[in-house]
């Protein structure tokens, strides 16, 4: 809709608001009605196509026919016409309302017979008008220029034949009904060809000098300018001369009339449609008028028929002053168009980055591009001797061990490609590459091809699968089991051990996700049914993944026929874009049971240590006090023997004295020994008993694992600390474990559960070691503390003695409760605050 | 018929002074003759003098142990019946006092009954006034 408005005029803003939406009819009528100021080029056209419509038709009514009222020369219709093509089919009605009263000024009808005339002759004139546009309209959709020998023909059949042959006849046939059909047929073609000649002349030069006014470009060329007057000069007076004249030149006269045609060429040439139909008109009016007036070469003798013969000849002329021109300007276009795309080919073949050739079927590289050039190493030189064949620069594929071609060599005579090739560069290597081409439209013998460089491509390609080649070989021989997880937290990747361990000795539902499966969710069916281990990786895989750790590392056991096989699963986090984990899945059965002999083996060197220092010292022990012993036992029994003998009381008082002694010696050597065995120098420093507590159970962890005892701590956080010997009370504790641990030996193993806690006292702290073994009755509570009193078979009996003098060393207490529900409590107090 | 002696003569070789003491009154009161000895040493330079019916060795003695007080008398083909006593109750102690010819190993502290019938087995006295039956313990 606004297509057809893109040279409009001033708008208003109505406009844009009215077309919305509406038809072509309402916006007709809203541009209807548009302020005045938007008429007033179109008047002011309007005017000036009158004023030349009435010199015209003056023109027109002066050179008439002798006898008739068809003039010769009659140029108001083709005025007319020009404008109607120029002008917006919705100001035709404006033309033709300012130029009727234009006719009729022209015309003068004296009688009303002529006014009805006029009036039918100026309805013909616009009827032959307005059918010449809109018949022109139709069928040439671009009738302005005259650069097409189409559009000059179809402008030639429609404007120069059809419309004045068909409007004339009509006429003449109104005209005969009312004047009578005397010299029907000469008013008719004499007014066809009349027309005819006008619309061959005039519009297409109006239509030339209303483009010429629209372009804008309006430079002028001073060398043009001078030819143009200088050939309208020399036509006007070769008119003048041939026409008006001749009968002073004798019997050149006759020539001197085809003279105008040399320039009138000339200037179709040069000038194009413009000029030559200016010329053309020019000489035809001065022919004409020559001829009406029997001057110059017109003799009366000929009469009429000159004029229609003249009129055949002009009109032919006319026709071949446009065709001409348009077929020079043809060919002129065609040839710049060739020139515009044979540059631009040029270019894009030579700036191209990909190397580029044209070839020859005869197999000679006929051109190549600076890509080409600088890809092979060859020069223009090598391609304008003709030294570089196609056969000979691009070979097949060499296959290392296989000899002869392996694929078919290429094909010029067709389109080929891609295929891949190796191409010869000057310094003989091969190079892989892609080739490609075509042969040129037409009945070339020529065409071009591409030679796409593959060896980066082939580097990357090896460097990726060696890169690829070295990932799969370290995986698969690295003995863990390690699977690659992406965000979503599907197995994406798992090595060989992975794998067969999946297919081997995969236990746990968990064990047996492998590529493809969602590790996620295996671990959370397994754990939502009670697998406490999968629901630990469940929680460190989604950690992981959800970026809240790096790493994330658990260990369990399980039991197989082999033994106790422990294994450890890390997580680690992928660091790439797309996110992603990392599992590894290790044995460390074998560190573990290193670790567990470790510990056993110092444990027991402590024990021995120990032992052997008890043992020693038991020696030292039992040697001191059987000493003492041995004196009381026989003053004693020397007492006894003696009494009844009524001896001398001196001697019982003697005898009772040493037995005093000796007990009392006997107490220093339990003192002594007490205080040996709490190795006389307590080493103090300031110490968490809380810590204390880990570190005991640390070292007991793998004999606790072993008994299938668990352990539940209640250690009351942010305890002060203590002076004491930190071994001394770890070795305190780590007796009272055993002690416990020894005790629930008999219970099923769930049910082995010794409870730690420290408390923070009142000026102390106190650690609790309980167990839910049997027990210890009331009146035992006390005597376990004493020495050699042992509920074991190779027991001592010695153990929780020490552990009381190590205690009371510190200034603590050691005793033993019996706990509420079932087992036994020890409890120590250690001094607290510093 | 020959007269015994009817307190026969124990050595004791002790060296604490207490034990010493304390068993030589309860042998005294059990109608024993009794010398006392601070040291392996001492018993042996004595034997010059005179012999005694029944030594009771300590075995853990500083210097001359038990042990060398035996094999000193084993050397000097001195037949004296010798009863160790011993803080260490030692099985293998026990083989070795018993191979080298004690005729018994006693552990301290020692029961009056027992080391009164040793000695007077030891030194096969038939006339030993038994002040007491002896009872089992």
């Amino acid at each position: 809709m606004f297509n057809r408005e893109a040279d409009a005029g001033p708008r208003t803003s109505s406009l844009t608001a009215a077309s919305a939406g509406h038809g072509d009819a309402a916006l007709n009528r809203t541009l209807a009605r548009a302020p005045a100021s938007a008429w007033l080029p179109v008047l002011g056209a309007a005017t000036c196509v009158a004023v030349a419509y009435f010199l015209a038709a003056r023109l027109g009514s002066e050179l008439r026919l002798p006898g008739t009222h068809v003039s010769v020369v009659w140029l108001p219709n083709a005025i007319l016409l020009s404008t109607l093509l120029l002008a917006r089919r919705r100001n035709w009605w404006l033309y033709v309302a300012v130029l009727l009263p234009a006719h009729l000024l022209a015309m003068q009808p004296i009688s009303e017979i002529a006014a009805i005339r006029a009036e039918i002759q100026f309805c013909a004139n616009c009827a032959t008008a307005l059918l010449g546009a809109l018949t022109l309209s139709a069928i040439v959709p671009d009738f302005r220029r005259f650069e097409r020998v189409r559009t000059a023909a179809a402008f030639i059949l429609v404007a120069g034949i059809f419309v004045p042959l068909v409007t004339s006849l009509l006429l003449a046939a109104a005209l005969a009904v009312l004047d009578g059909t005397a010299a029907f047929w000469l008013t008719t073609a004499v007014r066809t060809l009349t027309n005819s000649f006008a619309n061959l002349t005039i519009v297409p030069l109006v239509l030339h000098a209303a483009a010429w006014i629209r372009a804008g470009n309006h430079t002028i060329h001073v060398a043009r300018t001078a030819e143009a007057l200088l050939l309208a000069t020399s036509v006007t007076i070769l008119a003048y001369l041939g026409f008006l004249v001749p009968q002073s030149f004798g019997e050149h006269s006759l020539i001197l009339l085809y003279a105008p045609f040399a320039p009138l060429l000339w200037a179709a040439v040069r000038f194009g449609v413009a000029g030559a139909c200016a010329l053309v008109l020019v000489l035809g009016i001065v022919a004409l008028w020559a001829a009406l007036n029997q001057i110059g070469p017109f003799m009366p003798q000929f009469g009429g028929p000159n004029v229609v013969s003249l009129l055949v000849l002009l009109a032919v002329t006319a026709m071949t002053m446009l065709m001409l021109p348009a077929a020079l300007e043809e060919r002129t276009a065609l040839e710049r168009a060739d020139a515009i795309s044979k540059a631009r080919f040029s270019t894009v073949f030579e700036h191209h980055i990909m190397p580029t050739i044209i070839w020859n079927t005869d197999g000679r590289i006929v051109d190549g591009n600076a890509s080409f050039f600088e890809l092979t190493g060859y020069s223009r030189a090598d391609v304008t001797r003709g030294d570089l064949i196609t056969t000979e620069l691009i070979r097949p594929v060499s296959i290392p061990g296989l000899t002869g071609p392996v694929m078919q060599p290429v094909n010029l005579n067709k389109d080929f490609g891609p295929v891949e090739r190796e191409l010869v560069v000057r310094d003989g290597t091969c190079i892989p590459v892609l080739v490609g081409g075509c042969r040129f439209p037409g009945r070339s013998n020529e065409g071009a091809a591409y030679v796409f460089d593959l060896s980066s491509l082939r580097r990357a390609e090896a460097g990726r699968n060696r890169a690829e080649m070295l990932h799969s070989a370290v995986l698969a021989s690295i003995h863990d089991q390690i699977a690659v997880l992406d965000q979503s937290g599907v197995i994406i990747e798992a090595n060989h051990s992975w794998r067969r361990f999946v297919e081997h000795s995969a236990s746990r539902d968990f064990e047996r996700a492998s590529v493809g499966d969602h590790f996620i969710r295996t671990c959370s069916a397994a754990a939502s049914v009670g697998d406490a281990v999968a629901g630990t990786l469940l929680r460190d895989v989604q950690d992981v993944l959800g970026e809240l750790a790096t790493r994330r590392r658990l260990e369990f056991s399980r039991e197989t026929a082999d033994g106790v096989l422990w294994q450890e699963i890390c997580v680690e986090r992928l660091h790439r874009p797309e996110g992603g984990a990392v599992i590894t899945r290790t044995d460390i059965s074998a560190q573990k049971q290193a670790m567990t002999e470790a510990r056993e083996q110092k444990q027991q060197l402590a024990h021995l240590g120990r032992a052997a220092v008890l043992g020693e010292l038991s020696g030292a022990f039992a040697h001191e006090l059987a000493q003492p012993l041995t004196s009381i036992l026989g003053n004693a029994e020397a007492a006894l023997q003696l009494l009844p003998r009524t001896p001398e009381l001196a001697e019982i008082h003697e005898i009772l004295h040493d037995i005093i002694k000796d007990d009392v010696r006997a107490a220093e050597v339990i003192q002594r020994l007490r205080s040996m065995l709490a190795r006389g120098e307590i080493q103090r420093e300031p110490a968490d008993l809380n810590q204390i507590v880990r570190d005991v159970l640390a070292l007991a962890r793998s004999d606790l694992v072993t008994r299938n005892v668990s352990v539940s701590l209640q250690l009351t956080p942010r305890l002060s600390r203590v002076s004491v010997d930190p071994i001394q009370i770890q070795q305190v504790i780590l007796n009272l474990i055993v002690n416990s641990c020894e005790a629930m030996a008999e219970l099923p193993i769930g049910e082995r559960e010794l409870r730690i806690e420290t408390h923070a006292m009142a000026g102390h702290a106190e650690c609790v070691v309980a167990d839910r073994g049997r027990g210890i009755p009331a009146e035992q509570l006390e005597r376990i503390f004493q020495p050699f009193v042992s509920s074991k078979k190779q027991g001592m009996g010695l153990g929780l003695a020490i552990c009381r003098s190590i205690i009371e060393a510190h200034g603590g207490r050691l005793w033993a409760e019996d706990n509420r529900d079932r087992g036994a409590a020890f409890r120590f107090t250690t001094q607290a605050g510093l | 018929m020959q007269r015994m002696e009817v307190r026969p003569l124990i050595a004791i070789v002790d060296d604490e002074e207490s034990v010493r003491r304390a068993l030589g009154r309860m042998l005294a009161a059990s109608s024993f003759t009794v010398e006392v000895f601070a040291s392996g040493q001492e018993f042996l330079d004595s034997l010059r003098l005179r012999r005694p019916q029944c030594v009771l060795l300590d075995y853990q003695m500083p210097g001359l142990t038990g042990r060398d007080v035996q094999r000193r008398l084993a050397q000097s083909q001195i037949r004296v019946p010798i009863i160790v006593m011993t803080a260490h109750d030692q099985p293998a102690l026990r083989e070795q006092c018993l191979a080298d010819g004690a005729v018994a190993y006693l552990a301290k502290p020692l029961k009056r009954e027992r080391v009164v019938e040793i000695i007077g087995e030891a030194i096969g006295l038939r006339t030993v006034p038994v002040l007491r039956p002896a009872s089992e313990t």
